[in-house]
C-alpha cells in the first residue's frame, strides 16, 4: 500500500491496536493518516464529493467501532480500504440519478484544469481522468488501488474481496479498456 | 515465465510490490522483449498521470474530522471476537465437518422434540400462577396481622432521592421467599456501607399506590380493608360500592385509604394478600424542593412582617400608619397562603394515598341457560379446540420440515450403518 513502507504499516497497526483499546488520540492520528486517501479512493469510485465524504466518515466510524475485532491477519490499510470498497460498492448499488455523476465529472475536470493545460502531459492526464470515468467501478477500483494506493495483488484481492487471478484479469481488461478509450479520443499513449 | 504472465505482472512491477522472484522474471523478460518494454513505458506513464490526478483531486472538507469525532463519541466500540467460526470451519477437513455437524444435528433434533412439548406446557402453568394469590388468601384479620408483621422487615423504604413509578402485573410478581432471599443478599452486600439517612435529610416524597384485586367476596374484603386501615393507623377516605342487580355482572368496589407514610409498604403488601392482584402501581413525587423553598420564603415573610411591625411602632403620621398596615396585611396574606401550601405538602408526605379497586371473581348468579344455549356453547368450544389443535399440528409439521436437512442426514447415516450391520 502506498507508500508501502513497513514502518508506516507498523505504525498504523499500532494506532489501530491502541484504537481497539479506546485510545482517542491514536484514532485521531489514524483518521488524519487516512482521511485524504479514503476520500480520494471513494471519490474515484462514486464520483460524488458529498457521498465520498460521507463514506469516508462512515468508514472511520466503522474503524473505531470495529477496531477490537481487527485480528491483524492483514495490514491495517488493507482492512480499512476493504471497508471503504465495500461501502462504495454498496453506495453504487443504490445508484443516484445520472446527472449527479455528470456534475461531478465537471468538477473533476475543473480540478485538473490549469494554466499548463496545453502541455502534452497535462492533456494526457486530462484524457486519462475522463477515460477513467468511463470504466466500470470494478475496473476503476483495481486501477486506483494498484496505481494510486500502491497495493500488491494480494492486498487488492483482499480489499475487493475476490481471488488474485480475478484482480489480474480485472487490471488487464481495465488497461485494455483505457487504451480503447484513449485511442478513440485520438490521444497518444506513447511517451512523446 | 512466459510473455503473457509477465504482461499480467507489469502493473505491480510498476508499483513496486512484486515478490523478488517475480520481479527478477519480469526484468529478464523486459530485457529481451520490446513489446513488454513498450507496455511498461505506457503503464509508467499511466501510473505517473494517475498520481498527478490524485494529487490534484480535492480533499474532504475540514469539518469531516470534527463531525466524525462527534459521531465517535456516541458510538460504543464492539467487543473483540477472539474466535472466528468461519476460520475454524474452513480449517476442518470434510470428515471433520461431518463430525462437527453430527452432534449439532442430534442436539437440534433433541431441542425440536423437547421444545415441541414445552410449547404446550406454559399455558397450563400460567393458570396455576394466576390463581395462586387467591389460594393463599388469609381467612381472618389475625392471620392478616401476623403476615403483616412477618412482612415488615422485608418492606424496605424506597431508595433515597428517587421519585418515580413502579408498576407490576400479577404475572411478574416475585415469590415472597425468593424476594426475601434477594433482599437479604442485598443487605449483606451493602450493609456496612449504606447508612439510613436522618428523617430531616430524607427526601420528602408524596407516595401513592394503586392496586386492583380479584376477590372471592367483595363484602368480606371491604370489611377486611376497613380493619386493615385501622390497624395501620390510617383512614378510609372514600368508598364506592357497586352491587349489581343484573345477573352476569360482577360485584365491584373502589376504596381509597390514607395511610401513614412509614406504613405504606406494609399496607401495600397486606393488600396484595387480600385477593389475586390484577395490577399494582406505586408512584412517588419528590416535593423536597417545594417544601424547603416554601419554608425559606415563609421565614423571610415573617421577618418582613416583624420589621414592618417595628416600623409601625415608630410611624407617627396617620397616612404612614395606614400604608404600613396595608403592607402588613398583604404580607400576612402571603404568609397564610404559603403556610397552607407547605402544610398541605407535608400532610401529603406524611400520609400516603392508596386506591384499591376490588372486583368479585365470579359474576353474580345467573339463571340456568336453556338447552339450546348450552349446545351452542358446546359447539363453539369444540370449534375452538379443533382450531387450536390444527394450528399446533401444522406448527409441529413445519418444525419437522424446517429441520429436514438435519434429521435426513441422521436417517441416511442410520440406514448406512444398518446396511453395513446386515452385511
Amino acid at each position: 500500500m502506498q507508500p508501502a513502507h513497513d514502518a508506516d504499516a507498523t505504525r498504523e497497526a499500532e494506532w489501530l491496536r491502541l484504537t481497539a483499546r479506546g485510545d482517542r488520540a491514536a484514532f485521531e492520528r489514524l483518521f488524519r493518516a487516512y482521511e485524504h486517501r479514503l476520500y480520494r479512493f471513494s471519490l474515484g469510485l462514486v464520483r460524488d464529493q458529498q457521498l465520498a465524504e460521507e463514506i469516508t466518515g462512515d468508514v472511520m466510524l466503522d474503524v473505531w467501532r470495529g477496531a477490537p475485532r481487527f485480528r491483524g491477519d492483514a495490514k491495517a490499510s488493507t482492512w480499512i480500504f476493504g471497508i471503504a470498497h465495500h461501502k462504495c460498492i454498496d453506495a453504487l448499488r443504490r445508484r443516484r440519478p445520472e446527472h449527479v455523476e455528470l456534475q461531478t465529472l465537471q468538477t473533476v475536470r475543473d480540478a485538473t484544469a490549469g494554466p499548463e493545460e496545453l502541455a502534452v502531459e497535462e492533456s494526457f492526464r486530462r484524457a486519462l481522468g475522463d477515460a477513467m470515468l468511463e470504466l466500470t467501478p470494478e475496473h476503476r477500483a483495481v486501477l486506483e488501488l494498484t496505481f494510486i494506493n500502491g497495493c500488491s495483488q494480494a492486498e487488492t484481492a483482499a480489499i475487493v474481496a475476490c481471488p488474485v487471478n480475478t484482480v489480474k484479469t480485472r487490471v488487464f481488461y481495465a488497461k485494455q479498456q483505457l487504451r480503447r478509450i484513449l485511442d478513440r479520443r485520438g490521444v497518444r499513449r506513447e511517451m512523446p | 515465465m512466459n510473455h503473457e504472465t509477465v504482461t499480467e505482472l507489469l502493473p505491480w512491477y510498476v508499483n513496486g510490490t512484486l515478490a523478488p522472484h517475480e520481479r527478477a522474471a519480469v526484468e529478464a523478460e523486459l530485457a529481451s522483449c520490446p513489446l513488454c518494454a513498450a507496455d511498461l513505458a505506457e503503464l509508467q506513464r499511466i501510473h505517473a498521470a494517475m498520481h498527478e490526478l490524485d494529487q490534484d483531486a480535492p480533499g474532504p472538507s475540514e469539518s469531516l474530522f470534527a463531525r466524525t469525532l462527534a459521531r465517535v463519541d456516541t458510538q460504543p466500540q464492539r467487543k473483540g471476537v477472539a474466535f472466528s467460526l468461519r476460520g475454524w470451519w474452513e480449517q476442518l477437513s470434510a470428515w471433520g465437518r461431518v463430525a462437527a455437524l453430527a452432534p449439532a444435528a442430534v442436539a437440534i433434533l433433541f431441542i425440536a422434540v423437547v421444545g415441541g412439548r414445552a410449547l404446550v406446557a406454559p399455558q397450563r402453568a400460567g393458570i396455576s400462577t394466576y390463581s395462586s394469590p387467591v389460594a393463599g388468601q388469609p381467612k381472618t384479620m389475625d392471620e392478616l396481622e401476623t403476615r403483616n408483621n412477618a412482612l415488615a422487615p422485608a418492606a424496605a423504604p424506597p431508595p433515597a432521592g428517587v421519585a418515580g413509578t413502579v408498576a407490576r402485573s400479577a404475572a411478574e410478581q416475585v415469590p415472597v421467599p425468593q424476594a426475601q432471599s434477594v433482599l437479604s443478599k442485598l443487605k449483606a452486600t451493602n450493609g456496612p456501607t449504606l447508612q439510613p439517612l436522618a428523617p430531616s435529610q430524607r427526601p420528602q416524597l408524596i407516595r401513592t399506590g394503586e392496586i386492583a384485586l380479584l376477590v372471592p367476596d367483595v363484602e368480606r374484603s371491604l370489611a377486611q380493608l376497613q380493619q386493615l386501615a385501622q390497624l395501620q393507623f390510617g383512614d378510609v377516605i372514600s368508598l364506592n360500592d357497586q352491587t349489581p342487580s343484573v345477573p352476569g355482572v360482577r360485584h365491584s368496589a373502589q376504596v381509597q385509604l390514607a395511610i401513614p407514610a412509614d406504613r405504606f409498604d406494609i399496607t401495600m403488601d397486606a393488600l396484595a394478600r387480600l385477593g389475586a392482584v390484577q395490577s399494582r402501581a406505586i408512584s412517588a413525587e419528590n416535593v423536597t424542593d417545594q417544601i424547603v423553598d416554601g419554608q425559606a420564603r415563609l421565614r423571610n415573610l415573617r421577618r418582613t412582617e416583624a420589621d414592618m411591625l417595628r416600623i409601625l411602632d415608630r410611624a407617627g403620621k396617620i397616612p404612614d400608619v395606614l400604608e404600613v398596615t396595608q403592607q402588613i396585611a398583604q404580607v400576612r396574606e402571603q404568609i397564610e397562603e404559603l403556610d397552607a401550601q407547605v402544610q398541605s405538602l407535608q400532610h401529603r408526605v406524611a400520609y400516603s394515598t392508596i386506591s384499591i379497586d376490588i372486583e368479585d371473581e365470579k359474576p353474580i348468579a345467573t339463571a340456568e341457560p336453556g338447552i339450546g344455549t348450552q349446545l351452542n356453547d358446546a359447539w363453539k368450544a369444540a370449534l375452538r379446540q379443533v382450531r387450536t389443535f390444527s394450528v399446533r399440528l401444522a406448527s409441529a409439521a413445519l418444525v419437522i420440515v424446517a429441520f429436514a436437512p438435519y434429521w435426513l442426514i441422521l436417517v441416511v447415516i442410520a440406514l448406512v450403518i444398518a446396511n453395513r450391520l446386515r452385511k
